[in-house]
């Protein structure tokens, strides 16, 4: 997978391979893309009907007036849309064969990446909730951890079924060769998964 | 330019630092931090020729105030 190392994983592991690269469903940016979208729509055809009803606004230094608050209105409705596009974009879950890191963009200058070894996955629950989650194929996948370690959401994930499934075989295979190399007894508990509708 | 114009004109360009420093800092995050530099770099091209064709538009109206 072609991913610039440098700024998304500065320290991968000698042979940790990508699995996933996932970001929230697409509905989700698209929701608050038609919304902006929306707000252009009824501020065109709001400036349109004064337009066209008032005649203060039809000539003269009222539809400059009028042409100049839809034009600030048109620059704020692009930054709101950058802003979706920005926050959809960067925010990013990678699982690897070793780990899975969280790399959230909580606002514009808060950058946060988190992280934690797979080897401590010990339940993978998968929830799909709402007529459109269920159309769409999309939802959230709560990762538990043992012991203290942070617990992890996959939030409104693409095809969460298919992610738990990933993370389960990923961690399974980890704690397998974990047992193969202690074979004492030092393994890790049974990893499961929940599917919650 | 009379009063009129002239204080469309500062307030205008107020809210427009404002916009240009929010701009510049999702524009420096998308480059900085995002996944693709060139999807990000079309995306925040269109973006700046947009704003910039908005703002002379918008500029030319409140001269002519």
């Amino acid at each position: 997978m072609n991913l610039r190392e440098t700024k998304y994983l500065p320290h991968l592991h000698k042979q940790e391979k990508i699995s996933l690269v996932l970001r929230r469903h697409w509905l989700m940016p698209v929701g608050k893309a038609l919304f902006w979208t929306f707000l252009i729509a009824v501020f065109l055809v709001g400036s349109g009907w004064l337009k066209a009803n008032f005649s203060v606004f039809s000539s003269g230094r009222g539809l400059l007036i009028l042409d100049i608050l839809v034009s600030v209105f048109l620059l704020t409705a692009l930054l709101g849309l950058l802003i979706v596009w920005t926050m959809y974009y960067l925010n990013v879950q990678i699982v690897t064969n070793r780990r899975i890191i969280d790399i959230n963009q909580k606002n514009l200058v808060h950058h946060e990446t988190t992280e934690f070894e797979l080897t401590n996955v010990q339940d993978v629950t998968t929830e799909v909730r709402g007529v459109l989650a269920n159309l769409f194929d999309y939802g959230s996948v709560y990762v538990q951890t043992a012991g203290t370690a942070q617990n992890f959401v996959f939030e409104h994930v693409a095809a969460p079924h298919r992610v738990a499934k990933t993370v389960l075989a990923l961690a399974g295979e980890l704690t397998a060769r974990h047992k193969n190399r202690f074979p004492s007894g030092a393994g890790k508990p049974m990893t499961s998964a929940t599917v919650r509708k | 330019m009379d009063n009129l114009s002239q204080i469309f004109n500062l307030l205008f360009h107020l809210y427009m630092i404002f916009l240009v420093v929010y701009s510049g800092l999702a524009i420096f995050a998308l480059l900085r931090f995002g996944q693709s530099r060139l999807l990000n770099f079309v995306i925040s091209s269109f973006y700046i020729a947009l704003i910039g064709s908005l703002y002379f538009q918008t500029l030319a109206k409140i001269h002519s105030l």
